[in-house]
């Protein structure tokens, strides 16, 4: 089903993966879990013998979500809802939520209430991974994800499952990262829409397939420079509906580095290959960089984009934010602020999941990218 | 040189012939349906009024909501851009300037040099756009160019609190059932239309000479009000409605 797409096909199936997700499923006779970003290791449930899908939003009507979180309530958090409560729900035997913000806090119980037939597990890592507890605090939660899931289907799981799984997850991330290298020197390779959907759909299918696919693209890849592109960043938690980045394209934006969780954040959350698979995925989270500064240093999350802004030589940060996003909005005055006080240039892309038009992003975006090659911003 | 600039609004599709760094003709007709065959009818009629043929203008840019549909156009800029290239040519010491259109509202401060320092745009919220003053001009029953004549005739100031049009339109039919003034209903309503944009020029910054482009620059009760608000003095240019495509003629000429 992944095992052979091109470029194009990539982009179409990350746009609406569930049609050949569904069909996957019947073929392999096997049940998918689906998990809200960013903390659950999905190699857990991989080994397990499910399919972990990433559940990164829809762009279709809300129907049903808002009766059961508020229109100021997070973009993603209720198109994730909508997206299980009216079109794909049936796709999925589970779900497995992390607790990574305040709209995400207990948002499992919502879950569990709207999906009463289906598996529906909590997975609450700590957000504050400098302190002594933490360790032990998610190596719990790992074990207890793994006996949840245990307990739920009837199986268990050996090291040698969870290695083979940590195996197949890196090498996914590792020839993604290769690949993104290759796009940041020679940005006419291909478009950023061709390669942040070829991260997204890798968090959504089965990654011993894609592979497969990843190692052929990259194989057929001819480096390609390109003229006039202008070296971004691009900072934020996911960056969707995903013809945002053919506005990036369009104004020939070649993005050079980022903190998504569906780009740089998912790619680096490699876990080392030690033989101890539970120490090895409660090190990766307390490695992992966090999105929010929420209960931490509200400056770690400025010293962090300014890092990867000097890295990288951009020229600008484009942030995006997540119309109502808590853990942003809480954050974004500040890092603004500060990232002006160092007169860096920085445009604020406003997304909602449900946007029609993308005529008015545009037109700021085309506007900010004016000015910036009239050298003031 | 001869260059053209059109700018291809959400209501209005203007076009302007420049030769020479002067406006040699212009032309405006409704955006209707066809956003397309209505910049190319006005660029004919503003090369006609300018006796100028198609063959000899250089460039032709476009900017406004629908420049995206032209493409006949050998460039294109942005509204912010076009706004502050515009009010650049036109008032050279202008810093900060407000495009009001019928669906969107922008504040844009400039440097010396006339580059964009910082711009905002509020394009979701028709509470500070033309279109809520024509929906206004309706419900008062009076044409939209009296609503400036009706807010120098207003003796009470009502304070209008709906920041959204619908809800202000709410607000607006409970006025005239509690028999209030016509004229202090337009004062109210311009100058909650005034507030919104005053808020996003505080964003920006305000920096004199300060200048009003765009449809709503031709109501003086709009432009009182924002000058009330902050204490300044605005200039508008003569057919402020053209300004976005001279900034498109500007940058087609650069």
């Amino acid at each position: 089903m992944w095992e052979n797409l091109n470029l194009k096909q990539i982009v179409e199936y990350a746009k609406d993966p569930y049609p050949s997700i569904r069909k996957w499923l019947k073929e392999k006779g096997k049940k998918a879990i689906g998990s809200t970003i960013a903390d659950v290791p999905e190699e857990v449930i991989y080994a397990f013998g499910f399919l972990p899908v990433s559940l990164i939003g829809t762009d279709k009507p809300l129907k049903k979500a808002p009766s059961r979180l508020p229109d100021n309530g997070c973009s993603l958090a209720r198109s994730n809802l909508e997206l299980a409560l009216s079109y794909e729900g049936d796709l999925f035997d589970g779900f497995v939520l992390p607790q990574v913000c305040d709209t995400t806090q207990h948002l499992s119980d919502i879950w569990r209430i709207s999906f009463p037939g289906k598996y529906v597990e909590s997975y609450l890592a700590p957000r504050q991974v400098d302190r002594p507890s933490a360790r032990y605090w998610v190596k719990e939660e790992i074990e207890r994800l793994i006996a949840s899931l245990s307990s739920w289907s009837g199986r268990s799981v050996s090291d040698k499952a969870l290695n083979d799984a940590i195996a197949i997850h890196n090498e996914n991330k590792k020839i993604l990262e290769e690949i993104y290298e290759i796009k940041k020197q020679n940005p006419g390779t291909m478009t950023n829409k061709q390669f942040f959907s070829m991260v997204k759909l890798a968090m959504q299918v089965d990654k011993g397939e894609f592979n497969k696919t990843l190692k052929s693209i990259k194989a057929g890849l001819k480096p390609k420079k390109g003229k006039n592109y202008t070296d971004v960043i691009l900072v934020g938690i996911t960056c969707d509906p995903p013809e945002v980045f053919d506005l990036f394209d369009e104004i020939k934006l070649n993005i050079v580095g980022d903190s998504l969780v569906t780009g740089s954040r998912y790619l680096q959350s490699i876990v080392a290959q030690n033989g101890n698979p539970v120490e090895a995925l409660t090190e990766r989270h307390t490695r992992n960089g966090f999105f929010s500064p929420i209960h931490d240093d509200v400056y770690k999350h400025f010293e962090e984009v300014k890092a990867l802004y000097n890295a990288t030589n951009a020229k600008a940060i484009i942030y995006v934010h997540i119309e109502f996003c808590e853990s942003q909005e809480y954050d974004l005055p500040d890092l603004r602020r500060m990232i002006r006080q160092e007169g860096i240039p920085m445009h604020i892309l406003d997304t909602e999941y449900q946007t029609v038009s993308l005529s008015h992003l545009r037109t700021r975006l085309q506007a900010f990218f004016e000015s910036l090659k009239g050298g003031s911003l | 040189m001869i260059t053209a600039g059109i700018d291809s609004g959400a209501k209005n599709v203007k076009a302007v012939i420049m030769k020479d760094g002067r406006v040699v003709g212009k032309a405006m007709a409704p955006a209707g349906l066809d956003t397309k065959a209505a910049a190319e009818n006005v660029y004919n009629e503003a090369l006609s009024a300018a006796r100028i043929a198609k063959k000899d203008v250089r460039k032709v840019f476009i900017t406004g909501a629908g420049r995206k549909g032209c493409d006949f156009a050998q460039g294109e800029v942005s509204e912010v851009s076009a706004a502050a290239k515009g009010i650049r040519f036109i008032m050279p010491n202008v810093r900060t300037v407000i495009d009001i259109g019928a669906e969107e509202g922008k504040a844009v401060r400039l440097s010396q040099d006339g580059d964009v320092v910082d711009y905002a745009i509020n394009e979701k919220c028709a509470a500070g756009a033309g279109t809520f003053v024509e929906a206004v001009a309706r419900a008062l029953e009076t044409d939209v160019d009296k609503m400036g004549d009706l807010y120098d005739r207003s003796t009470k100031e009502i304070d209008m609190n709906a920041q959204c049009a619908v809800f202000a339109e709410s607000e607006l039919v409970s006025l005239i059932h509690s028999q209030t003034a016509k004229a202090d209903i337009a004062r109210a309503v311009l100058n909650a239309i005034g507030d919104r944009v005053v808020s996003m020029m505080r964003r920006v910054g305000v920096e004199k000479d300060v200048a009003a482009t765009g449809g709503m620059a031709l109501n003086r009760g709009f432009i009182r009000a924002v000058e009330k608000e902050l204490n300044i003095t605005i200039s508008v240019p003569a057919d402020p409605q053209y300004v976005g495509a001279i900034g498109a003629a500007v940058a087609a000429a650069e």
